[in-house]
């Protein structure tokens, strides 16, 4: 078995491993929501501004075209769309309409 | 549970798909493969993949981010960006699919708007928006530079 770079045996995962292992994982919605919400903080701080307001003057336009705001842009979204999943689960479970 | 089975099957095969391409192509550290599993896992909930790996002796990295739509049964990439990082974690290309560029830097149409990629020396150049083949170019490019 070959070495890799780090000196370990290579690890590279059959594909029938590969979904075995993810669906070992159970990554919570909250711990998903602090993982982005997280991430989002980082940009805030790295550019010194909120992400609601980054979304609205940056997004759609062409200083968007950087790695950094297409990230952000898109862990904007991601991070809306699980919790607007959550809550509408949340919400039907409670019955509330 | 953000989506069905039939989606997260679907988000799981883009992802190995992913994998495979990556660890085909390079040598990623051990690490990568213990890792991979949670950026999947992310992706399943967000429909959002965020993969960053280091692929040469020399620190050089790529960093994919995909975010995830689905018409009727089908996955589409709604928004992509594929970046080859040198060691300082400067891009050295990269490509997304904003519709900010309309013609690559000679003034031809892009082949495959919106789709493109910003070449070593950031000029806009057409791009078909498949990530093997930025993953081949980017292959191409260390192996060029002696990096691997």
């Amino acid at each position: 078995m070959a070495l890799n770079r780090g000196g370990k045996k290579h690890m590279k995962m059959s594909k029938e491993k590969f979904i075995r292992e993810i669906s070992n994982l159970q990554l919570s919605t909250d711990t998903a929501i602090a993982n982005l919400s997280k991430q989002l903080h980082e940009y805030e701080e790295k550019y010194n501004l909120r992400s609601e307001i980054f979304y609205k003057l940056i997004v759609g336009t062409p200083a968007e075209d950087t790695p950094d705001f297409i990230a952000w842009a898109m862990c904007y979204r991601s991070y809306f769309r699980i919790l607007q999943s959550k809550f509408s689960v949340e919400e039907i479970s409670t019955g509330v309409a | 549970m953000l989506h069905d089975s039939h989606q997260r099957r679907l988000i799981i095969n883009r992802c190995w798909l992913i994998y495979d391409l990556i660890t085909k192509k390079f040598n990623p550290l051990h690490e990568f493969h213990i890792e991979f599993p949670s950026f999947v896992e992310l992706a399943l909930i967000s429909g959002y993949l965020q993969v960053f790996v280091e692929i040469t002796r020399k620190g050089c990295s790529l960093r994919i981010h995909e975010e995830y739509d689905f018409i009727e049964h089908m996955l589409i990439i709604k928004v992509y960006n594929y970046n080859l990082l040198d060691k300082s974690k400067h891009s050295i290309i990269r490509s997304d699919s904003l519709p900010h560029h309309r013609f690559d830097y000679k003034g031809h149409n892009l082949s495959h708007f919106p789709d493109h990629l910003h070449d070593e020396k950031g000029r806009i150049c057409s791009f078909s928006g498949k990530i093997e083949d930025f993953v081949k170019r980017a292959s191409e490019i260390i192996e060029s530079e002696g990096q691997d």
